[in-house]
């Protein structure tokens, strides 16, 4: 097996992937991103008997395909192979909207714990005060940057909250709010909204 | 016996003119007029780039993109059409899946240009400057080339039960009577009995990319609204029951790539959202 070379593998990993790659946790050549966010390994229940699924012995799968499946490659799913930077899956605007959804969430987890520590630790308004005065040129970016993930995250919500919600109708219908075109139009509106109010909020 | 009938009429059909011009009293044309065959205006060649995903499962190298160059004037104009003449003509160790060519199998189900799609409907961007880039399903064990195991997708199928469940009488030998269904209870199953199973939503879910063995994906999902909403089945509780929990339907978060790929122009991302208010009500939606 390829694996036990080490030397072999050392030269793979650096020729192909890179330190980050190798930092992140994908072993091997057939990493070729880093999957499951812990390297290449085999989901713990795939193909196997578990609460989710009976497994795959009815299928007739070999008594080995455990083996078998550890020595497979994973196909390229969010990056390109052998890339970090090179988007494989062509993401629609609806897939790009949850992902903004998701780092601006993030992003305001952050801001107001780091924001809450200095409030609770020494003086936020004073903190605030000190920001303007010093650099004046940096308020209208600042401003800028903690409005948007603001406005975004909350109307991503609210748009969540009404797919959520609203009365859907038979799957053959095209009227709900989660028919693709209404999704695409809707995650382009959703991006200019925010875009434009945030704006707004800097300026004031 | 039509078809024994074929032979003997095409013979006669072409002795049939030469007879004719031989009987000179029944003043045919002087001139048989045979079937003029026009000369088939040959395309020029087309070449465009194909860049297809190989992996060799005997071979100790790394899954790479092999470049092949098609041309697309002497071709179908399927993608399936170009595999399979780069098959025929370049390289026979290119393994795909494929079957009906008419998109309704599923087996020919790839990532074509970044989208999931079927290879036999899907037709090749004919800008020869352009080259497409084929790949196997994404985020799923390669077994060789575009040939991607798909056994632990059957087995969350199973497991979602999709037959019809009948309280009552489980004696085999009663007699069977017609289950009867209302207009309005059969159109709420258009858009769901039509999926193929074909798996291009699952793959295209990055929900499912990183839970594959626990969150049950679109398509299953699909299915598995297709038999809650079924007027007939008697088993509607527990089949919203068994989606209770926090992977099998929760790992949903309307990313919506699901509805977007489906090559039968399906909505998984709908039913799932059905799936979800009806498990908040107690009763389906």
């Amino acid at each position: 097996m390829l694996r036990s070379g080490k030397a072999l593998q050392l030269v793979a990993r650096h020729a192909q992937f890179g330190h980050f790659a190798e930092a992140l946790g994908s072993t091997g050549w057939n990493a070729s991103q880093t999957r499951g966010l812990g390297g290449d390994k085999v989901p713990e229940y795939w193909g196997k008997p578990s609460p989710y699924t009976e497994g795959t012995a009815f299928l007739g799968t070999p008594t080995n395909h455990d083996q078998l499946i550890n020595k497979r490659p994973l196909s390229p799913d969010v990056f390109e192979l052998g890339s970090m930077t090179q988007p494989h899956y062509k993401m629609p605007w609806g897939a790009l909207s949850s992902i903004a959804n998701r780092a601006t969430g993030a992003a305001l987890s952050a801001g107001f714990a780091a924001a809450g520590y200095i409030a609770l630790t020494g003086d936020l308004a004073g903190a605030l005060a000190s920001f303007k005065a010093n650099y004046p040129l940096l308020v209208f970016p600042t401003k800028l940057i903690i409005s948007f993930p603001l406005v975004y995250h909350y109307l991503g919500g609210m748009r969540h909250f009404m797919w959520d919600l609203h009365k859907i109708g038979n799957q053959a219908d095209k009227t709900s709010l989660l028919e693709t075109p209404r999704v695409e139009q809707s995650s382009q509106i959703l991006l200019g909204a925010s875009v434009a109010l945030s704006l707004l909020a800097a300026i004031l | 016996m039509l078809t024994a009938a074929v032979p003997q009429l095409l013979r006669a059909a072409q002795v049939l003119p030469q007879a004719l011009s031989a009987v000179s009293f029944l003043h045919t044309t002087s001139e048989v007029s045979q079937p003029v065959a026009k000369a088939a205006e040959a395309k020029p060649a087309l070449f465009k780039e194909f860049q297809v995903y190989r992996w060799n499962p005997d071979a100790p190298e790394a899954p790479k993109y092999v470049s092949y160059k098609v041309d697309i004037n002497a071709c179908g104009p399927m993608m399936l059409d170009v595999l399979l003449k780069i098959k025929d003509e370049q390289d026979q160790t290119l393994a795909l899946r494929r079957s009906c060519r008419e998109g309704i199998c599923g087996s020919c189900a790839m990532n074509i240009d970044g989208q999931n799609n079927l290879a036999c409907l899907s037709k090749v961007n004919r800008d020869p400057a352009k080259a497409s880039r084929v790949a196997p399903l994404p985020h799923m064990f390669v077994v060789k080339d575009l040939v991607v195991d798909m056994s632990n997708f059957y087995s969350q199928y199973k497991s979602i039960k999709p037959y019809l469940q009948k309280k009552g009488s489980s004696d085999p030998n009663a007699p069977k009577k017609e289950i009867f269904q209302s207009k309005d209870s059969r159109a709420k199953l258009d858009g769901l009995y039509e999926c193929i199973l074909c798996a291009c939503c699952s793959t295209s879910c990055p929900s499912y990319w990183w839970n594959q063995d626990k969150y049950l994906g679109p398509a299953v999902l699909l299915q598995a609204y297709r038999w809650v909403i079924d007027s007939r089945d008697d088993f509607t509780a527990e089949r919203l029951a068994h989606l209770d929990d926090a992977y099998k339907l929760y790992r949903c978060k309307t990313i919506m790539n699901c509805s977007q790929t489906c090559p039968k122009g399906l909505n998984p991302g709908k039913a799932i959202a059905k799936i979800k208010q009806s498990l908040h009500k107690g009763s389906p939606v």
